[in-house]
């Protein structure tokens, strides 16, 4: 027995050899693994915790960390709101456990969050999702309903019935560490996160059921609204991508979007009208959308995180708007403000210059390289640009750049862009800067067309 | 007599007497001794393994089995043929190669002092490549600056300085679409000579 003893010890020690040393030293393979990734206790939006400064990897008292969340998402585009989801949860660093792996009997999937925190944390995690944001858009029908919930001890999968103010949460509600009241819990329960993507509906629930209700609705004066609706049904019915207002009112209230005028959509519906189907046909874009007063956005940060949290502007974007292409349906055009008003560019030219980003598309999902394309290198060698990895990009006779922020931008594709821009909005001066732009854009880009004035 | 009588009984007798302390002793200390060296053989080449790879150079990231640092101007000719273009530009002299994208052409960058490769910039053109190399960008670890492109609108810039790569890639759609391979660095040293080629915020405002 001695013996098997000793021989079991050394093998033990040659396993501590061969495994545990080196497995330890895969040390930078932590990232992006999320472990309550930042685990910032910024109080939550919408649940009114009192305990949002513990670690909850250091937080003795599971009562503190223990909360998690849980969606349901259902409804005509339920998978693509799946999809949207997964994403989001992604690129935040969310653990996430499919209870329902595409339920397609029932059309839903239910997702449960994986990280479990204070109910700070997963409050504020949690509130960051653009529920109201997903792949839907008007007229479509698409339930996400975001609910919290906590467990006593580990094992206890005793879930907060929001129908039922005398479920478990009462009790947890009692105790001393936590202040709660009851009408505060049943806030908590369904006030903050539930969003229904229907048509022009969104926003939350503040204080009612999570069973229908509680939408804020934008509305418009009726006579506005009619103008409106008729220019978005003839662009409908003319082109494959939608003409549309935000439909992302975000979790405040709808207070930072605002429809599109009559004026700006007439000049949309001008814009689209003037430039050749030639050019409109080869555009990879599914949509135009979003506006926003000023820079009033206050939810999101970092470009491609926008874009993901799906069609909203950041905080302290300087884009009057942009244009970005994200595989089928998010190849789209947004306006992140109106203070084009006060720069010289017309909406008709800044639409034109988006436009153009959208046809150097070149009609491929996703491009490793948007340089890939012959629109794009044709026109590089037509203009005399030439452009090292990393390096950025050299043009021969820079001042034939038409403006000032293709100058600024030295990218060969801003300088497209922005040359479909003056010829649409100033052809005369194009011609006059440089000859070869404005024949290239003429023959290349516009199928011959040309306009004879000002836009 | 009655010693060598009982010097000289046969050995075999001695097994059904119980041992000496002297004996046990000695025995255990003598499989103790063997169990050592097996463990000691066992363990000695992975300890030794260990040790090595702990303590090994970092390996240098490379193209084409250009390594910065090491090869040479005539090697990369030798193995890539005649440049398309060779020129100098304010942080060295460079060779361009086709990248399957005629506009980004691959470019090397070598020193005309001793010869050697500086850095190689690649074009990434295939999209399943690009996708692997975001992932392989994500095994790394986190960078240490992540700024942005000058000439791709949604592409930054993962700056790996130790590591002597960085990669401009695009987070929504997960693809990397260039990378820089180079000797490694501190980061202050990488940004004093490439920082300018990048932006610390987004420049695109259209």
């Amino acid at each position: 027995m001695k013996k098997i003893i000793n021989w079991l010890f050394f093998i033990l020690i040659f396993f501590i050899f061969s495994f545990v040393f080196p497995k330890f030293s895969y040390a930078d393979d932590s990232y992006p693994v999320p472990i309550y990734p930042g685990a910032e206790f910024i109080p939550g939006r919408y649940l009114d915790c009192p305990d949002q400064t513990k670690n909850p990897c250091e937080d003795p008292d599971i009562h503190h960390w223990n909360w998690e969340a849980y969606l349901v998402i259902s409804g005509d585009k339920w998978k693509e709101a799946s999809d949207f989801y997964r994403l989001w949860a992604k690129n935040n660093n969310i653990v996430i456990y499919e209870l329902e792996s595409d339920d397609t009997v029932n059309n839903r999937n239910i997702y449960y969050s994986g990280n479990r925190g204070t109910c700070g944390w997963v409050a504020t995690t949690l509130s960051s999702f653009p529920a109201n944001a997903g792949p839907a858009s008007a007229g479509d029908d698409v339930y996400i309903d975001v609910r919290y919930r906590w467990s006593n001890t580990p094992e206890c999968k005793e879930c907060l019935n929001p129908d039922d103010p005398a479920s478990d949460f009462d009790k947890f509600c009692t105790k001393d560490t936590y202040s709660l009241d009851n009408k505060t819990a049943i806030s908590i329960l369904t006030s903050g996160k539930y969003a229904r993507l229907n048509g022009m509906e969104s926003g939350n629930s503040s204080g009612e059921s999570s069973s229908g209700g509680g939408v804020n609705q934008c509305t418009y004066p009726s006579d506005e609204e009619q103008k409106r609706q008729e220019i978005f049904s003839d662009l409908s019915s003319k082109y494959k991508f939608k003409v549309q207002d935000s439909n992302i009112c975000d979790k405040q209230s709808c207070v930072n979007n605002k429809p599109w005028s009559v004026e700006e959509l007439t000049i949309f519906n001008k814009t689209i009208n003037d430039l050749p189907q030639c050019f409109i046909e080869k555009l990879d874009l599914s949509g135009i959308s979003g506006i926003r007063e000023g820079d009033s956005g206050n939810l999101f940060t970092g470009l491609g995180e926008e874009i993901s949290k799906n069609l909203c502007c950041p905080k302290e974007s300087k884009e009057l708007g942009y244009s970005f292409y994200w595989g089928v349906g998010y190849n789209r055009i947004i306006f992140c403000g109106d203070n084009y008003k006060n720069l010289p560019y017309s909406l008709g030219g800044i639409l034109a210059h988006e436009m153009t980003h959208a046809y150097q598309n070149c009609g491929e999902v996703i491009q490793p390289n948007v340089y890939n394309c012959t629109r794009n290198t044709s026109w590089m060698k037509a203009t005399d640009w030439l452009c090292l990895p990393f390096l950025g990009c050299q043009n021969s006779k820079p001042e034939e750049i038409p403006t000032a922020y293709a100058k600024k931008m030295m990218d060969p594709l801003e300088d497209m862009a922005e040359s479909v821009r003056l010829y649409y909005e100033n052809p005369q001066e194009l011609k006059t800067i440089s000859p070869a732009r404005y024949d290239f854009v003429k023959n290349n880009i516009m199928c011959g067309k040309e306009f004879t004035k000002s836009n | 007599m009655d010693t060598n009588t009982f010097t000289s009984q046969p050995a075999t007798n001695n097994i059904s007497q119980p041992s000496s302390p002297v004996n046990q002793v000695s025995r255990a200390t003598f499989w103790l001794k063997i169990q050592a060296l097996i463990g000691v053989l066992l363990g000695l080449p992975v300890l030794i393994w260990f040790i090595l790879r702990l303590n090994s150079p970092t390996k240098i990231s490379s193209w084409n089995d250009i390594i910065p640092g090491q090869t040479t101007k005539i090697e990369v000719i030798n193995k890539l043929g005649n440049p398309l273009e060779e020129k100098a530009e304010s942080f060295g002299q460079i060779m361009t190669y086709d990248s399957g994208i005629k506009a980004l052409p691959n470019t090397i960058i070598y020193d005309t002092t001793t010869g050697k490769v500086s850095g190689t910039l690649i074009t990434v053109s295939d999209k399943a490549q690009a996708e692997n190399f975001y992932q392989e960008m994500l095994k790394l670890g986190k960078p240490e600056k992540i700024m942005y492109s000058k000439y791709l609108q949604f592409s930054k810039i993962y700056i790996f300085a130790q590591k002597g790569i960085s990669y401009s890639a695009n987070e929504t759609t997960k693809t990397v679409d260039a990378i820089h391979y180079f000797q490694p660095t501190t980061l202050d040293k990488y940004l004093s000579q490439f920082g300018g080629f990048f932006s610390e915020d987004n420049p695109y405002s259209l």
